[in-house]
C-alpha cells in the first residue's frame, strides 16, 4: 500500500516547522539565562533530540510499525489507550505556552487598537481545517513551506547584517554553568522527536532515508542556532529584555528607512508557516482521539480538539503568562519524558509478528 | 424496429416522426418500383445528393442491394436495417435512401453544416506562433488535430450524448502515453450520465468533475489546436465536443494556467520573465487591495510616512471607510467588467469611457472615492488579466480576502492564506494534486513550472501525469558529437 | 454539498460580511490618528511634560502652521502625559513614526535611564528612534521653525542622521544603542545635544552665544558649517548636534567637544568623505589654515596586557588631501591637492593626539568611550574581574596617529 509521506516530505517537514515555534519568545529566555551563549543550551537540547530522532528511526528500521500499531502489538489495547491519552494531554501542555505566545506576539506587535480576542480567535478555524486534513496533506504543505521558512529567515538575516556587532558573541563558554538550566526550560520549545514518532507509518524507510531525516533535522537546528546567535549580535546586553525577536531583529537596516518595513515580508512568512506549526500539536491530538474513540468522520474529533484549546486558551487568558512560565519552569521533565525518554526507551521493545 | 419491405409502411412511420417542414420526402422513381429520399434541408448538401444519388438511380431497375451500392458514388455510405438508426440518420444531417421492396436502407453521407472560418482566439491571442483555433464543428476540429499528429496512436473514441441533442463527444488521447485507465474511466463517466442536451463542453465539466463545489477548475481548457496536441504529448486526455470551440483537457494543474502557448515559441529568456510576471501579478491582485485596506486600518506602521501622508491627504474628506471604499470600488470595476462583456460592441466604447472617466476621476474629484483606491483597484484588474483563465477564481478570491482584510487585519489575510494553501494543496482531480509540481514537490517537473527552461532540457514528460512512455525526446549520438565539438 | 454544509458556509459569510461592514473593532480611523513624528520630554514641577510633534499634511506644506502640530500635555509619568495627548487633542496618538526624542536639559540631573526604559517597554515606538538631548526646553526646540524642512523634528534628523559628505562631528544615538550601552558591562552610553542657533546676526533668548571664531581646540563652542545660515527668515533657526555628552550608568558625567566628538567617530564609526580643519599650520615661515579632506582611515585600537597590567595602543593612519586653503604660498598652490606637507599632517596629528588625550582625562571618570571594558570582557576575559572597574584609570595609552597625503610632485 502506498505511503502518505515520502521521506523528502518528512525531512522538509523538519526545515519549515520546526525552527518557526523557537524564534519569538525562546531567545530572549535563553539569552537572560546564558547571556551571549545562549546558542549552547540549545545545541544542548537540540542534540538529546536528534539523538531522540535517531532512536526513533532505528526503532522504525526495526519494526516498521507506526506508533499506535507498535503500542497495541506490546501492551494491548487498554494500555495503549492509556498512554495515548497521556499523549493527548503532553500535547495539550506543549501547544498551549506555544499558542500563548503567539497570541501574545499577533495582540501586541500587530495590532494596536482591535479587541484582542477577536484578532487571534480565526486561528482555530485554520486550526480546525488542519486537524480535518489528512498526513498527506501535512506533507505536502512541508514542501510549499520549507521554502517560505529558509527565504524569510534569509531575508531576516540580510536584512540584519548590517547592525550586528560581531564581537557580542565573545567571550564563548563563560556562561557554561548556567547552560544545563537553560537547556532545561528551552524543553518546551523543543521536543520535536514526538512528531517523528507519531508519523511513523505514513512513510517508508528506503536506502539513507534515516541519514536524511537526521541530516534535515540538523539543518532546522541550524537555522535556530544561526537565528539566536544574530539576535545576540542585534541586541547585545538588551537581549534579554527584547521580546518577540523576529519583529525587531532586523529592522535597522537603512532599507527600512527608504522603502517601509521590507522586515514584515519575513514576519508575515514565518506566520504563515507558524499557523501550520502551531497546529500541529492538536493535529496529533485529533490522530489520537480517532484511535481512542470509535470516530467515523475526521471532523467530529478535530472539532472537540479545537474547541477544547480554544476553551483553554480564553478561560486561562488572563493567567496565561503565569501559566506560560509555571509550563517552561517546573514541567520541563513531562517534556522529557514525552518527547524524549519515552520514545527512546521503545526501542527496547521486541519485534513481534504482526498480521497484517 | 426493422425497416418494413413496405415502402409506404416505412414512410407512415417516418412522417409521422418527422413533421417538421425542412424535412424532404422527395419520390424517386425507378424502372421497377419506386423509392424515397429522406433528409433535412437545413443539413444536407442537395448537389450532392444529386449527384450521388439521384443520376445514378434514374432510370434504373434496383432488384436488390448490391445494386444500389454498385450505382451509389458515396464514400459515406452505409446500410440501415433499424428504423430508428435511419432516423438517427436523418437528423444528423445525412440522407435516407429507403427502396420498395427492400429491407435495408442507406444511409448517404451528405452533410453540409455551416461553420465558421478558422480563425485566431478571442481568449488566446500569440504574437508568435499558429494562430488556428477551434470552432463549433466538431469535423474540422478533429481535422486540426490529426493535422499535427499523423500517427496511429492517436485515438479517436466517438460517443453521442443527450437524448435530445445526440451531440457528438469525442475522447482524444495518444496510446502509450496517456495514463493508464483514465480513458476508461472518462469513458463510463459519461456514458452514466443521461442529460436531454450538450450544448457546450463546459456541460461535460459539470459532468465529469470529482468535486462539484470546487473553487478551482478541475478540467483545462484551450482553444489551439497546437496547445491541446502539446498537452495530449505531454499525457493528458481530451474531450472535443460538437458545438463547442472550447475543447477540454485533464488531468488539470494550476501552473497550466500559467503557460502560455507563446512561451514555447519565443527565447528562453523573455519566456522566464513572462512567467515570473504573471505569478508576480496573480499574487498582486489578490494581495494588493487587503493588503492596502489591512495597512490603513490595522498596520499604518507598514506604509513608509511620505507615502502615508499622501494617503492621509487623498482621503480626508471620503464618506466611507478604507474597507467599504474598497469594496465598493472593487464592487464597480466588476459590474464594469460584466457590462462590457455583454453590451454591444458599438455601446461597449462609450460605456469604457463613461466608467473610465465618469466613474473614475469624477468620483475622485466629487470625494466619493480616493484615487490611491482607484488605482489599487485598477492596478489589481490588470494585473489579473495577465492569467485570463483564473479570472473567475480569482475574482472572488479577491472579494473574499478583502474582507478578511477588513475584518481582521493583516493576520486575517495570513490566516486566509493558510487556508487557501492547506484546500489547495488537498485538491485533487483525476488523481492528479492541484498544485503538482510544487506540492507534492517533483524536483524534474520543475523544468518547466514557473521557470522553463530550453526545449532539448525537456526530454521526459512530467511525471505527475504518470505517463506510460516518460521520454519525448531524444538527441542522437552523431549529432551529440557534433554539438559538443561546436 | 449537504444542505448543512451550505447553511454554515451561508451563516459564516453572512457574519463576515456584518463585520466587515460595521467595522466595529474599535479600529481608530486613520483621520483620528495622531502620526507622531517627534517627542519632546521636560520636566516641570515634577511633572513630565510630553510634547507632541504631529504630522499633518498641510503642515509639510505650510511652513506657519508648523507651530500648531505641536501638542504639549502633561503627565505623572511619560505614559499617561502621552495618553493625555489623545484626550486633548481628541486623536489617537500613533507612536510608530516617531523617529526622534528629544530630552529637556532640566532631566540632566537625574537618571536619564529613566524616560528611556518606558520607550524601550513599549512594543508602540521603534527602538531605532534616535534620542537626544536639547539645550533648554525640548519643547521650544520642538516649536522652532528651521529652512532645512518645516518640521523641525524632520530637520534634526536631517542633522542627526547625515551619513555622506560633511564632517562626521556628530556622534547620533538611538534608543537601542543607548540601552545596549546601559546595560553593556561598562555601563557607559551617550546622547548628542542639541543646540538651536540663529542665523549670523540674529539673536534669541532660546539661543546659546555664538563664537565665531574658526580655530579649532581652544573655543568651547563653535559655529558648525551647517549652522552658517545666511540670508535666512529672522524666525528660523538651525541646529547644532556637536556636543556630545557622556552618561555612566544613565548620569551624565562629560561633555565631548566638536573636534571631541569628531575625534571618536574616527575610531568607532565609518567616517567617508569627511572634512578636518587644521589651523595655525606653519609652512615655509608662513601660518594658514587648511582644510583636509579625509580619503581613507585605518584605525585600530589594541588593548593589551604586558606583565599582567593593561595597555592601550591607539593606532590611526589617515590618508587626506587638502580641500582648501587660505595660504598664498606658491609651492602649495602650484602643487596638487593630493600633497600634503609634512608640516600640515604634523600639526593635523598634533591637534588629533591631544582632543584623544582629552577623551582618554574624560573618560577616566567613568565613561568607556572606546568601550575598552567591553574589549576587556570579550577579549581578555582572564583579566576581566580584576579590571572591570579600573581599567580605565590604570592602563598606560599609546597614541600612534599618523596622517600623509601623496608625495610632493616634481
Amino acid at each position: 500500500m502506498k505511503k502518505e509521506l515520502t521521506v523528502r516530505q518528512v525531512c522538509l517537514f523538519f526545515i519549515a516547522f520546526m525552527p518557526v515555534t523557537k524564534l519569538i519568545l525562546m531567545p530572549s529566555v535563553l539569552s537572560g539565562f546564558s547571556s551571549q551563549d545562549l546558542w549552547i543550551p540549545a545545541i544542548l537540547t537540540g542534540a538529546l533530540d536528534l539523538f531522540t530522532m535517531y532512536m526513533i528511526l532505528k526503532l522504525y528500521k526495526k519494526q516498521g510499525l507506526s506508533f499506535f500499531k507498535l503500542l497495541e502489538v506490546n501492551f494491548g489495547k487498554v494500555f495503549k489507550n492509556i498512554i495515548l491519552i497521556l499523549y493527548f494531554l503532553y500535547f495539550l501542555i506543549k501547544g498551549f505556552p506555544l499558542l500563548v505566545e503567539q497570541k501574545n506576539y499577533v495582540n501586541l506587535t500587530l495590532y494596536e487598537t482591535a479587541p484582542t480576542i477577536l484578532s487571534f480567535l480565526p486561528f482555530f478555524l485554520v486550526a480546525l481545517l488542519v486537524c480535518i486534513t489528512k498526513v498527506r496533506t501535512i506533507g505536502r504543505l512541508s514542501d510549499l513551506f520549507f521554502l517560505v521558512t529558509t527565504l524569510s529567515l534569509i531575508l531576516v538575516f540580510v536584512l540584519s547584517f548590517s547592525n550586528l556587532d560581531f564581537g557580542a558573541i565573545l567571550p564563548v563558554g563563560v556562561n557554561l554553568k548556567s547552560a544545563p538550566l537553560s537547556s532545561y526550560y528551552s524543553l518546551g520549545w523543543f521536543g520535536d522527536g514526538v512528531y517523528l514518532l507519531f508519523l511513523l507509518g505514513s512513510f517508508e524507510l528506503g536506502k539513507k532515508s534515516r541519514v536524511k531525516i537526521i541530516i534535515s533535522y540538523l539543518i532546522s537546528l541550524l537555522l535556530v542556532i544561526l537565528f539566536l546567535i544574530t539576535f545576540y549580535l542585534a541586541f547585545d546586553s538588551i537581549a534579554h529584555r527584547t521580546l518577540f525577536a523576529i519583529t525587531d531583529i532586523s529592522k535597522y537596516s537603512t532599507v527600512i528607512n527608504n522603502v517601509g518595513r521590507v522586515d514584515y515580508i519575513s514576519v508575515f512568512g514565518l506566520l504563515l508557516v507558524g499557523t501550520i506549526s502551531l497546529s500541529l500539536p492538536m493535529f496529533f491530538q485529533t490522530q489520537i482521539l480517532m484511535e481512542i474513540l470509535p470516530f467515523k468522520k475526521r471532523i467530529y474529533p478535530a472539532i472537540i480538539v479545537t474547541f477544547l484549546n480554544l476553551l483553554l486558551i480564553f478561560i486561562l487568558n488572563d493567567y496565561s503568562v503565569i501559566i506560560q512560565n509555571f509550563i517552561h519552569t517546573y514541567l520541563g521533565l513531562v517534556f522529557l519524558v514525552f518527547s524524549n525518554l519515552i520514545p527512546i526507551l521503545l526501542i527496547f521493545l521486541r519485534r513481534k509478528n504482526v498480521k497484517s | 424496429m426493422k425497416l418494413s419491405t413496405s415502402l409506404d409502411k416505412n414512410l407512415k412511420i417516418l412522417k409521422k416522426e418527422f413533421t417538421s417542414f425542412d424535412v424532404i420526402f422527395h419520390d424517386i422513381t425507378l424502372k421497377n418500383g419506386k423509392g424515397v429520399l429522406i433528409f433535412i434541408d437545413s443539413l444536407t448538401d442537395k448537389m450532392l445528393l444529386s449527384k450521388t444519388v439521384l443520376s445514378p438511380l434514374s432510370n434504373q431497375s434496383i432488384t436488390d442491394e448490391k445494386k444500389v451500392e454498385k450505382l451509389l458514388l458515396n464514400a459515406e455510405l452505409k446500410k440501415v436495417k433499424e428504423l430508428l438508426e435511419g432516423i438517427d440518420t436523418i437528423t444528423n444531417g445525412n440522407a435516407l435512401l429507403i427502396i420498395d421492396g427492400l429491407t435495408t436502407a442507406f444511409s448517404v453521407g451528405a452533410k453540409r453544416i455551416e461553420k465558421r472560418a478558422i480563425t485566431e482566439p478571442p481568449t488566446s491571442v500569440v504574437l508568435k506562433g499558429p494562430r488556428e483555433g477551434f470552432v463549433e464543428d466538431i469535423t474540422c476540429n478533429l481535422s486540426l488535430l490529426r493535422r499535427r499528429l499523423k500517427t496511429p496512436k492517436f485515438q479517436i473514441e466517438n460517443l453521442s450524448i443527450g437524448k435530445q441533442s445526440k451531440t457528438t463527444v469525442c475522447i482524444c488521447y495518444i496510446k502509450g502515453i496517456v495514463k493508464k485507465g483514465l480513458p476508461k474511466k472518462i469513458r463510463e463517466k459519461l456514458k452514466s450520465f443521461e442529460i436531454d442536451a450538450i450544448l457546450d463542453s463546459s456541460y461535460i465539466t459539470r459532468l465529469i468533475s470529482e468535486h462539484s463545489h470546487a473553487l478551482f477548475k478541475q478540467i483545462g481548457t484551450t482553444e489551439k489546436p497546437d496547445v491541446l496536441v502539446s498537452k495530449l504529448l505531454e499525457g493528458r486526455l481530451a474531450i472535443i465536443v460538437d458545438g463547442s470551440p472550447m475543447a477540454l483537457t485533464l488531468p488539470y494543474m494550476l501552473l497550466e494556467d500559467f503557460q502560455s502557448p507563446e512561451d514555447y515559441y519565443t527565447s528562453v529568456y523573455k519566456t522566464n520573465f513572462a512567467r515570473l510576471i504573471r505569478v508576480i501579478s496573480v499574487f498582486l491582485s489578490l494581495a494588493l487591495p487587503s493588503f492596502y485596506v489591512s495597512a490603513q486600518l490595522f498596520h499604518l506602521q507598514l506604509i513608509p510616512l511620505p507615502f502615508l501622508l499622501t494617503i492621509v491627504n487623498s482621503i480626508k474628506g471620503i464618506p466611507l471607510s478604507p474597507s467599504l471604499e474598497m469594496f465598493f470600488t472593487l464592487l464597480i470595476f466588476e459590474i464594469l467588467n460584466e457590462s462590457s462583456l455583454r453590451m454591444p460592441k458599438y455601446v461597449g466604447m462609450v460605456v469604457s469611457i463613461v466608467g473610465g472617466l465618469v466613474l473614475g476621476e469624477t468620483a475622485v474629484n466629487a470625494g466619493i472615492i480616493s484615487a490611491p483606491a482607484l488605482m489599487i483597484i485598477a492596478l489589481s484588474g490588470i494585473c489579473l488579466y495577465t492569467v485570463p483563465d483564473l479570472l473567475q477564481t480569482f475574482s472572488i478570491l479577491r472579494f473574499l480576502f478583502l474582507v478578511i482584510a477588513g475584518t481582521l487585519g493583516g493576520y486575517g489575510l495570513v490566516l486566509g492564506l493558510a487556508s487557501l494553501l492547506i484546500y489547495m494543496v488537498s485538491f485533487e482531480t483525476f488523481e492528479t494534486p492541484l498544485l503538482a509540481p510544487f506540492s507534492p514537490l517533483v524536483k524534474k517537473d520543475l523544468k518547466d513550472s514557473f521557470y522553463k527552461e530550453t526545449l532539448i532540457s525537456l526530454n521526459k514528460r512530467p511525471t505527475v501525469l504518470k505517463s506510460k512512455n516518460k521520454t519525448r525526446l531524444k538527441i542522437k549520438e552523431k549529432l551529440n558529437e557534433k554539438r559538443t565539438d561546436r | 454539498m449537504s444542505s448543512l454544509k451550505v447553511r454554515i458556509i451561508l451563516i459564516t459569510v453572512c457574519f463576515c460580511f456584518l463585520l466587515f461592514f460595521s467595522n466595529d473593532f474599535g479600529i481608530i480611523d486613520i483621520e483620528k490618528t495622531a502620526i507622531i513624528t517627534a517627542i519632546g520630554i521636560d520636566k516641570n514641577e515634577n511633572e513630565y511634560e510630553i510634547t507632541a510633534q504631529i504630522a499633518l499634511p498641510e503642515a509639510k506644506n505650510t511652513a506657519a502652521k508648523n507651530e500648531k502640530s505641536v501638542i504639549s500635555y502633561k503627565g505623572s509619568t511619560v505614559s499617561s502625559a502621552i495618553t493625555g495627548i489623545g484626550s486633548v487633542s481628541g486623536w489617537y496618538p500613533k507612536l510608530s513614526f516617531c523617529n526622534l526624542i528629544l530630552i529637556g536639559e532640566s532631566f540632566l540631573d537625574e537618571n536619564v535611564i529613566n524616560l528611556v526604559n518606558y520607550f524601550t517597554k513599549t512594543l508602540n515606538i521603534q527602538d531605532s528612534t534616535l534620542i537626544a538631548v536639547t539645550k533648554g526646553s525640548a519643547k521650544e526646540i520642538l516649536k522652532t521653525e528651521s529652512p532645512l524642512d518645516d518640521l523641525s523634528s524632520f530637520a534634526i534628523q536631517k542633522i542627526l542622521l547625515k551619513k555622506t559628505g560633511l564632517n562626521n562631528d556628530i556622534l547620533e544615538t538611538d534608543i537601542k544603542t543607548f540601552s545596549i550601552g546601559y546595560y553593556g558591562k561598562s555601563g557607559y552610553s551617550y546622547l548628542p545635544y542639541i543646540k538651536s542657533l540663529p542665523p549670523e546676526g540674529e539673536s534669541s533668548k532660546n539661543q546659546s552665544q555664538n563664537n565665531t571664531s574658526t580655530n579649532t581646540g581652544s573655543s568651547e563652542e563653535n559655529t558648525s558649517p551647517n549652522s552658517q545660515n545666511q540670508g535666512q527668515n529672522k524666525s528660523q533657526n538651525v541646529f547644532d548636534a556637536t556636543t556630545t555628552l557622556l552618561f555612566n550608568k544613565g548620569k551624565m558625567v562629560e561633555t565631548l567637544k566638536r573636534e571631541e566628538t569628531f575625534a571618536v567617530n574616527l575610531f568607532t564609526t565609518p567616517v567617508h568623505y569627511s572634512t578636518l580643519e587644521v589651523n595655525d599650520c606653519t609652512y615655509q615661515g608662513e601660518t594658514f589654515n587648511v582644510l583636509l579632506d579625509i580619503l581613507s582611515v585605518n584605525k585600530k585600537i589594541t588593548l593589551k596586557f604586558i606583565d599582567g597590567k593593561p595597555k592601550v595602543k591607539f593606532n590611526l593612519d589617515v590618508f587626506v588631501k587638502i580641500d582648501d586653503q587660505n595660504s598664498i604660498n606658491t609651492d602649495l598652490n602650484g602643487q596638487g591637492n593630493s600633497f600634503v606637507p609634512e608640516e600640515i599632517a604634523k600639526k593635523a596629528e598634533e591637534n588629533l593626539t591631544t582632543n584623544l588625550k582629552n577623551i582618554v582625562e574624560k573618560s577616566k571618570k567613568g565613561v568607556d568611550v572606546f568601550d575598552l571594558i567591553k574589549k576587556l570582557y570579550r577579549h581578555n576575559y582572564k583579566y576581566y574581574d580584576k579590571y572591570k572597574d579600573s581599567l580605565l584609570k590604570v592602563a598606560t595609552y599609546e597614541y600612534e596617529i599618523n596622517f600623509h597625503g601623496q608625495q610632493k610632485e616634481i
